[in-house]
């Protein structure tokens, strides 16, 4: 669409141009001149906010892209770390016990 | 060849139940009924009756709840109807047991059950089994569920409520908690809420509990709850809602308080994940809306979120079993307890 103004404004610069040296400028022309930079401003500035937009989805994507990224390495840690914290869990209580034995022979 | 069995047991002040690695599982009332006189004693062909049947013709029975505040009353008569309650639980899902098989069981206390409290426990089921473990009841209902980490372990028994905080490390004493506020205690709450109430109207320890355990934890949103309950031997309808909120509320407080003292003790890195998952287990699991009760009750300390349990009956005895089951023969062998 910017692309098509461009062009608009090229030809008709190229036109204006010839008509410049030929000495005839007319308002008419600096008004229509006119109009084509305030449409391409305004495409410029729709374009960039659109930039925006994306660039803002795109972050966003990538945030929510990383604690899955964490998730999965953790995933794939998981089944040796569960084993770990049940054994941790049974030395827990096999600790536990031994010392209640012991307590136990300390009371009557 | 002499077999090994495993079996998980949740003695509980109001009810005990046994699950084994054979796949049986039995829960009974905990208590014993002795015959009052020889007419009862002619009558049940025994000299005792157990459990439900104990509860169901306890007129002619002189019958012992052995616990208090989840562990057993210090007294011959508490410790003779336990032994003769586990002696029962293990004969009902043992049948096939042959003199020289081994019985490796777990049993749950509270976890701040006295070391007097232990013993015991110990004295009385080491008769009965082979190898013994004692567990804490709130980390057995953990180890049930395989929720290791990041959690807060909620059960709501009859005697006591039993909080544990899991982490991915074995829960040691600072990360429990025991409350004496229950089932028991909500019962107690209810019964002098209706009789603030309504003064004479006639009620028992049944008709309360039957009351609770229809009706649970009443929410601002819900209409009047109408109950028949009897004045004189005649009965009327009364609007027992606000009692009923009011009483549930009661029971959630100390519990929020106690959830609130080990969420901030806690790394407050996880303090949240802690106060978000909250799971509630024992029979008081059971009592409906108590999960909004208790989130109401958080909302003073920052929220939270509760769920329920689904197996809130065999849930500690599974997680017993389980830990039973994990525990490697070579941990069994050093723990051989001698006779206390
Ligand atoms: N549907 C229900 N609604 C409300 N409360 C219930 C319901 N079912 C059971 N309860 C209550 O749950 C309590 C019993 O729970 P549970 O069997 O877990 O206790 P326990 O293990 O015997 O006691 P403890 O763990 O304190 O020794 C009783 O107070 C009972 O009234
Ligand atoms: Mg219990």
């Amino acid at each position: 669409m910017l692309s098509s103004v461009i062009i608009a404004k090229g030809l008709f610069l190229a036109t204006a141009g010839s008509w410049v040296t030929s000495g005839i400028l007319l308002a008419s022309v600096y008004k229509r001149l006119n109009t084509l930079n305030k449409q391409q401003a305004q495409q410029i500035s729709q374009l960039q906010q659109h930039q925006k937009t994306l660039r803002a989805h795109l972050e966003a994507l990538r945030q929510q892209a990383e604690p899955l990224m964490i998730r999965e390495v953790s995933a794939m840690q998981q089944i040796p770390a569960e084993k770990g914290t049940k054994s941790a869990f049974l030395q827990g209580l096999l600790k536990s016990n031994l010392k209640l034995q012991q307590d136990m022979k300390l009371i009557s | 060849m002499p077999a090994t069995f495993q079996v998980g047991i949740d003695l509980g002040t109001s009810r005990s139940t046994i699950t084994t690695s054979t796949g049986r599982r039995f829960t009974t009332a905990t208590c014993v009924g002795y015959c009052k006189d020889v007419i009862a004693r002619k009558r049940f062909g025994r000299d005792y009756l157990l459990g439900e049947e104990a509860v169901a013709n306890r007129l002619a029975l002189n019958v012992v709840w052995p616990l208090a505040e989840g562990v057993v009353c210090e007294d011959d008569a508490a410790v003779e109807a336990t032994r003769l309650i586990l002696q029962h639980l293990l004969a009902q899902v043992l049948p096939e047991r042959q003199p020289g098989d081994q019985v490796y069981a777990a049993i749950g206390v509270p976890a701040q059950a006295s070391l007097r409290s232990k013993k015991i426990i110990v004295q009385i089921t080491q008769p009965l089994v082979d190898k013994l473990l004692i567990v804490s009841e709130a980390f057995a209902v953990a180890y049930a569920l395989d929720r290791f980490d990041e959690c807060l372990i909620v059960d709501i028994g009859a005697g006591t409520t039993d909080l544990c905080r899991m982490h991915g490390a074995f829960a040691e004493e600072e990360d429990q908690v025991t409350l004496t506020e229950a089932g028991n205690y909500l019962d107690q709450i209810l019964h002098d809420a209706i009789l603030q109430k309504y003064p004479d109207v006639q009620l028992s320890a049944g008709i309360v509990r039957t009351i609770k355990e229809r009706h649970g934890y009443i929410s601002d949103m819900t209409g009047p709850v109408i109950v028949q309950l009897t004045r004189q031997g005649i009965p009327a309808e009364y609007d027992l809602a606000d009692v009923l909120q009011h009483s549930c509320l009661q029971l959630a407080l100390p519990i929020s308080r106690a959830i609130q003292t080990l969420v901030g003790s806690f790394d407050p890195d996880f303090q949240a994940a802690l106060r978000h998952n909250i799971i509630i287990a024992g029979g008081g699991s059971r009592l409906q809306g108590i999960d909004k009760a208790i989130e109401k009750s958080l909302a003073a300390y920052g929220g939270g979120r509760a769920t329920c349990v689904d197996d809130a009956e065999f849930c500690g005895s599974i997680g017993t079993l389980k830990l039973c089951a994990d525990m490697p023969d070579e941990y069994w062998e050093q723990l051989y307890i001698e006779a206390p």
